[in-house]
């Protein structure tokens, strides 16, 4: 096949992709009318998405804000600003780095291993037993994924923007020389309810995001184990890429 | 009754199935063989609607596949129960959650009768004391007994079989022949089972049909098929390298 040839099929199937994931996700939200029914299954995948990802969200969080505290710092000391640190540490972090972070975390976490599990089940035939049995493959196994994460990112958004701006105040206490009380006060006093409602609002879209990105990259593997390894990176960096576009989209509808 | 009219299907535009007909009746027991790669498990995944034909029609007791929505064939799937080749159980689940789905999933049994349920499903295989074990952690055979313990978990009217007997010693796979046959005489269930392996279709089929080339090339009763003229027959069940 010519290159061009090459890149026409590549649109193609890109569009098809899109179609399918939206198609998936339709399907998914459909299927949360039997929520009651599964949900054990729901509450296992909040711990697995969302318990297990404290840790690493935690971790990565609070540095990020050290690093935010201390360079902002440093330069609004240049100008004697630096009780302003607070407010530059708090906006960045609601705002965008927290959702936005999160986000990225958990899509190659969590991701990762919906695309790598439903892919596996697919090569192996577990999805065609599971329609064999009257089963649907979506409500069984998506609608849980999706429900759990939905309700886990802001979650673990709001987590993580908290322990980043906590990571910052000791950096701005610390090294920066601002007291914890002015680090604070300053930090609220820009903060807007649309700052808050804005992150929410942008890990919600996430969560949906990289739900409907993994699992049907998941469901739709083939080709044994090099396929599924394929689908996982498609899923992880396709979820990554739409993480970041959909941010910008966001941005300017509330802003 | 399962009526295959006039079945075409093509992958990447190579042709598996080419116009195949063939009908299996209430309560027999069909055996398909072939040879590997033939197109043996494409077929029985139509029958199952796990696949759709390019052209042509499957009847379930009349119902024509291909017009019924999702919810339609959700409900002509509760009337069948599969054997996949590798088991196909759920890795995530025990054997005792793996074999009781259906019925945590379609009936109002309580947790009790399930239980009973599973454990005789379980006596029927010879399996017994692995509820609580995960799938990784069987062997071949033993996978392969607890998929026939859950396709049967139902009691469905038809169940399908992809080599139902590959991987198990020759007492196990008896044992799992004799079974098909109970399950036959005793619930009238119909069987359709797909397999290269000739002797153990002698032993269970009330009708064998040979496919070749992506069409049903000969049925018969296996007396029948033994005295085949057909070439690709005598080919196939005397195992002749051409």
């Amino acid at each position: 096949m010519n290159l061009l040839g090459r890149v026409g099929t590549g649109i193609l199937n890109g569009f098809a992709g899109a179609g399918g994931t939206i198609c998936l996700l339709g399907k998914g939200i459909y299927c949360c009318k039997a929520f009651i029914r599964n949900r054990s299954k729901i509450i296992h995948q909040m711990d697995v998405a969302g318990v297990g990802s404290l840790p690493v969200v935690s971790l990565v969080a609070i540095f990020s804000g050290m690093v935010l505290s201390f360079q902002t710092g440093r330069e609004l000391a240049r100008f004697h600003q630096e009780e302003m640190v607070g407010s530059f540490v708090a906006v960045p972090m609601l705002r965008e780095l927290g959702p936005v972070m999160t986000a990225i975390i958990v899509a190659g976490r969590v991701g990762a291993a919906m695309a790598a599990e439903l892919g596996t089940m697919k090569i192996s035939e577990e999805i065609d037993a599971l329609e064999t049995m009257s089963i649907n493959p979506v409500r069984f196994l998506v609608m849980p994924r999706l429900v759990a994460l939905v309700l886990m990112l802001p979650v673990l958004t709001v987590f993580g923007i908290l322990t980043g701006i906590l990571g910052g105040a000791v950096i701005a206490n610390n090294i920066v020389n601002v007291d914890y009380q002015v680090f604070f006060q300053n930090a609220i006093s820009v903060l807007q309810y649309k700052d808050i409602f804005s992150g929410i609002t942008k890990s919600i879209v996430f969560a949906f995001l990289i739900v409907g990105v993994s699992c049907y990259q998941g469901i739709t593997a083939t080709g044994g184990a090099a396929g599924v390894g394929k689908a996982t990176i498609r899923a992880v960096v396709l979820s990554f890429l739409f993480v970041i576009m959909f941010n910008f989209l966001l941005l300017r509808l509330f802003y | 009754m399962i009526d295959i009219v006039d079945i075409w299907k093509s992958f990447d535009g190579k042709k598996v199935l080419s116009g195949l007909n063939l009908s299996i009746k209430d309560g027999e027991i069909m055996v398909i063989i072939g040879g590997s790669g033939i197109g043996k498990t494409v077929l029985l995944k139509h029958i199952i609607g796990l696949l759709k034909p390019d052209r042509g029609e499957i009847f379930i007791n009349s119902i024509p596949l291909s017009g019924v929505a999702n919810f339609q064939l959700e409900k002509i799937r509760k009337q069948f129960g599969m054997v996949f080749q590798s088991g196909a159980l759920l890795n995530s689940l025990t054997v005792w959650e793996n074999i009781a789905l259906p019925l945590v999933e379609h009936t109002n049994m309580s947790n009790e009768e399930i239980r009973n349920m599973v454990s005789e499903k379980l006596r029927l295989v010879h399996l017994h004391g692995i509820e609580e074990d995960m799938p990784a952690n069987l062997s071949g055979g033993m996978k392969k007994r607890v998929a026939v313990a859950r396709a049967i978990v139902r009691n469905p009217a038809i169940i399908l079989y992809d080599e139902p007997t590959s991987g198990l010693d020759p007492i196990m796979a008896h044992s799992i022949e004799n079974l098909i046959v109970r399950l036959k005489e005793g619930l009238r269930v119909t069987s359709v089972i797909v397999t290269h392996d000739i002797e153990s279709a002698y032993r269970v089929a009330d009708r064998i049909a040979m496919l070749f080339k992506g069409q049903i090339v000969e049925v018969g009763t296996p007396s029948e098929i033994r005295k085949s003229n057909n070439p690709v027959v005598t080919q196939f069940i005397h195992g002749e390298i051409k």
